[in-house]
């Protein structure tokens, strides 16, 4: 799915956009009503499909409202397949329906998904990824299993392809043509993951445009939210020169890519601890570049964060991108040359991703 | 001579009866071990392989004998065909078939629809827990189905001529 969603689209843009929202639904269709049992499946059935286009999450909770969330607003549906407010009466999940679906999520083999429901989520075909909550079962501390579900929430992934347009040009070293290391530093629900996924693609390949010559990425994917593999396959385009480390722990990921994948750039993301501060300084070291993301609103908030702090102490150059929601989700507002400060945008860039919403 | 004919009859059904009741008293402990070697493969594939449920009941399915065999075969295949998407009425589905055909009692059927409702639901550890119980309790049963046995065949079928040559006495 290469989508590009522009701020103005003329006629013939439009209709590709329609046609990849119709590809959409069908993707929804396919990939994600399977996973429901019959008759919750005749319930999202009924749904239209101006709605379905705009579906974002299937909220299972036991006992309650099945919720759906389009856009920003939850809804639950009534009997009928109407949709209706969260708040006023509408169908209610049984544990049967909790346990069916459970059964189709893993063909019912509960007993094969052991490491998935201890993360707390599974990832499926089209990278959706789907959060469980139960009884936690502990042993010696550790979290070892879950058991008596009481949610199940359904992410349905949409890949958003060319955000990153806007910004790249400001990312590349002009003496050695090569990518700066990259610091995406926003609250969230920014699109900060949208953005990495979007960078890493296009660094991996190489964009001719701008003179950026495609580079072996290594990408470590704690929470397989970058990539979204399934049985090892990225299920998102990251790139043609990206070797993920899918669910691996990001210091040591770092480090193990370094060693094992010879790559030139190194992509992760949510950093914040010291030992990813640790396995950062060694990737920097190894003269690898790096791309991020960090949790934060304001490039000086992030500098006066512990750990972070001594890695940016003695004025590391690089590139902050700052993302927020001034003019729609995914809108760069600033981006920072150097620690110091030193910024290159005159006014905030409208995020690639307002459109999707109209 | 119509008399003699019906003696015979009569002594032949009550003879097939009794030897039909005794055959049950004969295999059921046997299939009551083929069903214990089932739940032990089934321990196995889940335990050391995580065989997906639909795949592992198949594949017990071609390693046990008839009748047994078709506990699994049809489970696995409602499983596989996704007609019925839980495992309870697809191993229901197979239990009512081996209610017709196989010697077995209620009571062992109840024994493995309890494990239907179990089957496949939990991790590891807990499916190997369900697993070794219900083998224990088929062993249970085992034993009392061998006891009855010991008791029942031999009194079956001797039980069934003997009844028929009463009525023919009767009658006569």
């Amino acid at each position: 799915m290469a989508t590009i969603y522009f701020a103005k689209a003329k006629p013939e843009k439009k209709d590709k956009q329609t046609r990849s929202q119709e590809e959409w639904v069908v993707r929804i269709i396919n990939e994600v009503f399977p996973l429901l049992p019959s008759n919750l499946r005749q319930l999202v059935n009924l749904l239209p499909p101006g709605h379905l286009e705009k579906l974002e999450e299937i909220r299972l909770r036991k006992g309650r409202n099945l919720s759906f969330k389009l856009v920003d607003k939850d809804y639950s549906v009534d009997r009928g397949g109407a949709l209706i407010n969260l708040s006023t009466d509408g169908y209610v999940v049984t544990e049967d329906d909790l346990n069916n679906t459970l059964q189709l999520i893993s063909n019912c083999s509960v007993y094969a998904l052991e490491e998935e429901f201890k993360r707390g989520f599974i990832t499926i075909r089209g990278g959706h990824r789907i959060g469980i909550a139960g009884k936690v079962i502990l042993a010696g501390g550790q979290i070892k299993t879950q058991k008596d579900f009481s949610s199940i929430n359904i992410r349905l992934a949409r890949e958003v392809t060319g955000v990153a347009n806007t910004i790249l040009p400001y990312l590349i070293d002009k003496k050695t043509g090569a990518i700066h290391h990259t610091f995406i530093i926003s609250p969230p629900g920014c699109g900060k993951t949208t953005m990495l996924r979007d960078l890493v693609r296009q660094v991996s390949n190489g964009v001719p445009e701008i003179k950026l010559l495609g580079a072996d990425v290594g990408l470590v994917d704690e929470r397989s939210e970058i990539a979204a593999c399934y049985r090892g396959i990225p299920q998102n385009d990251v790139g043609l020169r990206t070797d993920v480390l899918d669910a691996c722990p990001k210091a040591e990921g770092m480090t193990l890519l370094l060693r094992s994948m010879n790559p030139r750039i190194i992509a992760t993301d949510e950093i914040g601890s010291p030992e990813d501060v640790t396995a950062i300084r060694e990737v920097i070291n190894c003269g690898v570049k790096l791309i991020t993301t960090v949790h934060g609103n304001q490039l000086e908030e992030v500098l006066k964060r512990a750990g972070l702090k001594e890695l940016f102490a003695s004025s590391f150059v690089g590139r902050f991108v700052v993302l927020g929601k001034s003019k729609g989700v995914g809108t760069v507002e600033e981006i920072y040359a150097d620690t110091n400060g030193r910024y290159l945008l005159s006014a905030p860039m409208g995020g690639s991703e307002v459109d999707r919403y109209d | 001579m119509i008399k003699i004919i019906s003696a015979v009859i009569i002594v032949a059904v009550c003879g097939l009866i009794g030897a039909l009741v005794a055959n049950n008293f004969k295999m059921r402990p046997w299939q009551l071990r083929q069903l214990q070697a089932g739940m032990q493969m089934l321990e196995t594939e889940i335990a050391y392989a995580a065989t997906p449920l639909p795949e592992a009941l198949m594949k017990i399915a071609r390693q046990i004998q008839h009748p047994m065999n078709k506990l699994f075969e049809i489970s696995g295949q409602a499983l596989l065909s996704r007609d019925s998407f839980n495992v309870r009425d697809s191993w229901q589905k197979g239990l009512r078939e081996l209610a017709e055909i196989s010697s077995l009692t209620e009571k062992d059927l109840a024994l493995l629809e309890n494990l239907g409702h179990n089957l496949g639901l939990s991790d590891r550890e807990e499916q190997i827990k369900h697993l070794l119980l219900t083998k224990e309790q088929l062993k249970h049963h085992e034993l009392v189905a061998e006891e009855e046995k010991a008791k029942g065949e031999k009194l079956w079928r001797y039980c069934g001529f003997l009844t028929g040559l009463f009525i023919i006495l009767l009658i006569l």
